[in-house]
């Protein structure tokens, strides 16, 4: 059984290659606004270990349709013998510049290819277009018709009104904005021109599937290992006597901010690579997130939790830290006290949590100066003090995950990051997490916080994809 | 799936993984897909730790300085046992070497049964604490620190990797202080024999000799009824209790205070060398166990392990894409004589009048072309070139690309010099700035000495 190929025709223009982009995931495809970016044939076959289960095939634009019909009708046949004369078409033509984006159109659909016909549905359905649909019909291969809605969806009806007259199947699938479930149906739907292609393209959309929710998972675990990262992460620099302090602060402040930037970005490159963005890099996209600094701190109300959310997540956390000590000093006096320990204590763990998150919301961590015995100062910046921060850290993940999962290929869009990023996390969210974020931070249960932390991510990301 | 659970990776395997996985970090993820899925299907048949550990040792390695400043575990650990051994049996001599042949039964069970009991409760606590994940820090007087910080190459390390180095501190703790009483009862048993020394007793506390016979009746409870000669008399603690001024014994009774070392063999062996095996067993087992989960557990390796075992799906294009694009655009203006061809029907919905460009161009100088078939366009073809026109204006759909066939019928034309194609705008829509590049670069293509492009204004 030969592979089975699926030659994506059309007119110039009509989103052909972005279509193609987006089922292939692939980022290297020429899309230009412009007409007749498309030259060459261009293949995409998918692989499974080397194992080519379909291809697809992106085709210049139709140029001369109505010198093909007028040629093809003057060959006198029936209706049996017309794919044999569009191969005709194609053999006396191969050579000819005039019929050169034609023949290239061609050559794949009369060696078996199933035809994917692409129009634009935000233009007017016109009679111009039937040449081209003629010859397609000419060519006796199994096609499906997709509008694609490139600017808006002002004529699909009357696309799906005039397809039909040709196609027996006709979708709408928007290639700039296509969530994966929509490609996952294009896809099988493919596999419904030939009885024989289904089996191909079912297992196919299987294992893309699985890879999807596989890139979802590894991503989570990246973002979750920055958290970390930014949780316990700190510097220090032993220097001997007379050395200049501030200047050992500034250099040690620097160091660690450059160190989490580094670890962001290192891991949004690897979240974009995971989901074939290898070039987003340099593009205005990465740009627009590049810019946004991680250590504005007045922007992390975008990515972090506003100052009232803080709050009440800093009041859990020294609630409970709070309420262990008073628990111990009242099982130390067997109770004698009541529970007047775990009570007070408690509340004034709340207390000072709350109010320390208010007071110290601008600072990220924590200078500390230390005496060496032999002589000299040992200075340490960090890990975070900043209850925000890891909460800034993860929503900045998470956005910029979340932009780029359901990114189609061919989106020319910015990655924008204007909306707050963390509003849809529920109160009792927020404050699983800011337990989560202590426990890490004081070492404890860190394997099962961690495991808990990327199992959330997922959810919450796997779901939006 | 064959099970390597034989496999137990050593602390160099972990810090080699932690490694890679940090270099991974900034490698590109395609070439980690390729490597590590290769390196996957060389192991199939191992279980995940035997994977990871085939993983880390295929990778090109550590640095030369990292490599040197891991000590040999095996090599340090035999040196640690004969320095235990050693430390026991001249512990344990130098303590039986009495200038008076007399031995304090007391200080000889706290020293070797009650201070290993201590310790042996401290390690189980610090298993347990390990075991549940919040290993306690390893104290600075601990000697196992100082060998661990020698033995590792970064600190950074030491610390992720508390609660292995715990349970490893551990495993070597109980191992040495079994060899450590293997040699104390060495020694005991070298001493007994070649020296005539009898065990006394005393405290400040005057206990009595009943007290002290219900201490020992307890403490030999365990082996009591299996051996029953390893149990003080009471004449044994009668005759061996310490009196003031008494400095020797006599032969006879130094002969019945040796009743003493049985009791006192069975009592390390039992609360002091028994626990130690029996934690050193734990720890060992536990140590595997938590070296193997955190290898499998390491922050990371769950990416590869996904990498190993997932296939290489590709959907991308098999060849480089080699189009190129350039653009320049030009302007002009309409001039008098005209023939107004309506391309496509753009014209279709609307009148020519609405649009102040072509208002002027009169119904008979309109024609149509680009709907029917090529020779109804040749017809309309020969009908221009009737009229003789200078100048040639072509109204399209500015929401259409350009195609050759419009190339292609202006081509058919004869005279012309100019010709200036208007683009009709779609109901309400402005036309683009990529449709203006279109049209122009298709104009740049048309044979003729000016060919401009426009977009039609209504009136």
């Amino acid at each position: 059984m030969p592979t089975p190929t699926f030659a994506v025709v059309g007119r110039p223009n009509k989103g052909k290659s972005s279509i193609v982009a987006t089922l292939a995931r692939d980022k290297s495809v020429h899309i230009d606004s412009r007409a007749g970016s498309t030259r060459d044939v261009r293949r995409f076959p998918m692989r499974i270990n080397g194992e080519t289960l379909y291809e697809l095939v992106d085709t210049p634009g139709i140029q001369r349709a109505r010198a093909v019909v007028d040629w093809l009708e003057g060959q006198s046949v029936d209706a049996s013998e017309r794919p044999a004369a569009v191969a005709k078409f194609v053999e006396e033509h191969k050579h000819d510049l005039r019929f050169r984006d034609e023949c290239q159109m061609l050559t794949p659909i009369i060696e078996g290819a199933g035809i994917i016909y692409v129009v634009d549905g935000s233009c007017p359905f016109g009679k111009d277009y039937e040449a081209e649909m003629e010859i397609l019909r000419w060519t006796g291969q199994p096609s499906l018709a997709v509008i694609n809605p490139i600017d808006n969806t002002d004529y699909i009806d009357e696309w799906k009104a005039g397809l039909g007259q040709y196609f027996q199947t006709v979708r709408v699938f928007d290639a700039h904005t296509a969530e994966p479930e929509k490609q996952f149906e294009l896809l099988e739907l493919f596999g419904h021109l030939d009885p024989g292609w289904q089996q191909s393209l079912s297992r196919a959309v299987e294992v893309l599937k699985a890879s999807r929710s596989e890139q979802h998972r590894t991503a989570s675990s990246l973002i979750t290992d920055l958290v970390v990262d930014a949780l316990t992460f700190s510097v220090e620099q032993s220097v001997p006597e007379g050395v200049g302090e501030e200047l050992v602060k500034t250099a040690l402040l620097m160091q660690y901010k450059r160190h989490l930037e580094g670890r962001e970005k290192n891991c949004r490159k690897q979240i974009e690579q995971l989901f074939y963005f290898s070039k987003l890099k340099g593009s205005d996209e990465q740009v627009a997130l590049e810019s946004s600094d991680l250590f504005n701190v007045e922007n992390w109300y975008l990515w972090g939790l506003k100052k009232w959310q803080l709050i009440t997540a800093s009041a859990t956390v020294g609630l409970i830290a709070g309420g262990g000590t008073g628990l111990a000093i009242d099982a130390l006096h067997l109770g004698s006290l009541g529970p007047i320990g775990t009570t007070i204590s408690g509340a004034g763990g709340a207390v000072t949590g709350a109010a320390s998150s208010w007071v110290f919301a601008d600072r990220i961590g924590k200078m500390s100066v230390k005496g060496i015995p032999s002589g000299g100062k040992r200075f340490t910046y960090g890990p975070t003090t900043n209850i925000n921060f890891p909460f800034v850290i993860l929503g900045r993940g998470i956005r910029h995950l979340k932009l780029v999962s359901t990114r189609t290929h061919a989106s020319q869009r910015e990655l924008a990051l204007d909306k707050p990023i963390l509003a849809f996390l529920s109160e009792k969210e927020r404050r699983g997490l800011a337990k989560l974020f202590a426990r890490i931070q004081s070492g404890k249960k860190v394997k099962e916080s961690r495991a808990d932390l990327s199992a959330m991510i997922f959810g919450w990301c796997e779901v939006d994809a | 799936m064959r099970k390597s659970n034989d496999v137990t990776p050593s602390l160099s395997d972990l810090y080699r993984l932690r490694e890679q996985i940090d270099q991974d970090l900034s490698a590109s993820v395609e070439e980690l897909r390729c490597r590590d899925h290769v390196i996957g299907r060389e192991c199939e048949s191992l279980d995940d730790v035997g994977k990871l550990l085939y993983w880390t040792r295929k990778q090109p390695g550590l640095k030369v300085e990292d490599e040197a400043r891991f000590v040999d575990e095996g090599a340090v650990a035999n040196v640690l046992r004969i320095v235990a051994l050693a430390s026991g049996f001249l512990g344990m001599s130098g303590f039986l070497s009495d200038d008076q042949g007399l031995v304090n039964v007391f200080i000889f069970f706290l020293c070797f049964v009650l201070l290993q009991v201590f310790f042996c409760s401290i390690s189980i606590w610090v298993m347990f604490r390990s075991m549940i994940g919040t290993p306690p820090v390893i104290l600075p007087i601990n000697p196992m620190k100082y060998l661990f910080s020698r033995m590792l190459p970064d600190r950074r390390f030491y610390r992720e990797c508390q609660s292995v180095i715990r349970l490893l501190a551990l495993r070597y703790g109980q191992e040495m202080g079994a060899v450590f009483t293997i040699g104390a009862v060495i020694g005991f048993f070298v001493v007994l024999s070649t020296s005539g020394f009898g065990f006394v007793w005393g405290s400040t506390f005057s206990l009595s000799n009943s007290v002290v016979m219900g201490f020992t009746d307890t403490v030999s409870y365990p082996w009591a009824s299996m051996v029953p000669s390893a149990m003080v008399s009471g004449e044994a603690i009668e005759i061996s209790r310490h009196q003031q001024g008494v400095t020797r014994l006599g032969t006879a009774e130094i002969e019945i205070t040796r009743q003493w070392w049985p009791f006192l063999i069975m009592s390390m062996s039992v609360y002091a060398l028994l626990p130690r095996v029996v934690l050193w067993g734990a720890s060992k087992y536990y140590y595997r166990r938590t070296m193997r989960s955190s290898f499998v557990d390491y922050p990371g390796s769950e990416r590869v392990l996904a990498r190993m075992k997932s296939p290489i799906v590709t959907t991308q294009a098999s060849t480089p894409d080699s189009n190129e694009f350039s653009e320049v655009g030009e302007v002009g203006e309409l001039g008098p004589e005209v023939v107004l061809v309506d391309w496509s029907g753009a014209l279709e919905a609307s009148n020519g009048d609405q649009f102040i460009e072509i208002k002027g161009v009169p119904i008979e100088r309109t024609i149509e072309a680009g709907l029917g078939s090529l020779s109804d366009d040749a017809a309309q073809g020969q009908r221009i070139n009737g009229m003789k026109p200078r100048r040639l204006v072509v109204v399209v759909k500015a929401w259409e690309p350009p195609m050759a066939d419009l190339r292609d019928f202006i081509a058919s034309l004869a005279g012309i010099s100019r010709c200036s194609i208007y683009l009709m705008p779609l109901a309400n829509k402005p036309i683009t700035n990529e449709s203006f590049e279109d049209w122009r670069k298709f104009s740049r293509e048309i044979a003729l000495d000016v060919v401009d492009v426009f977009a039609l204004r209504r009136d």
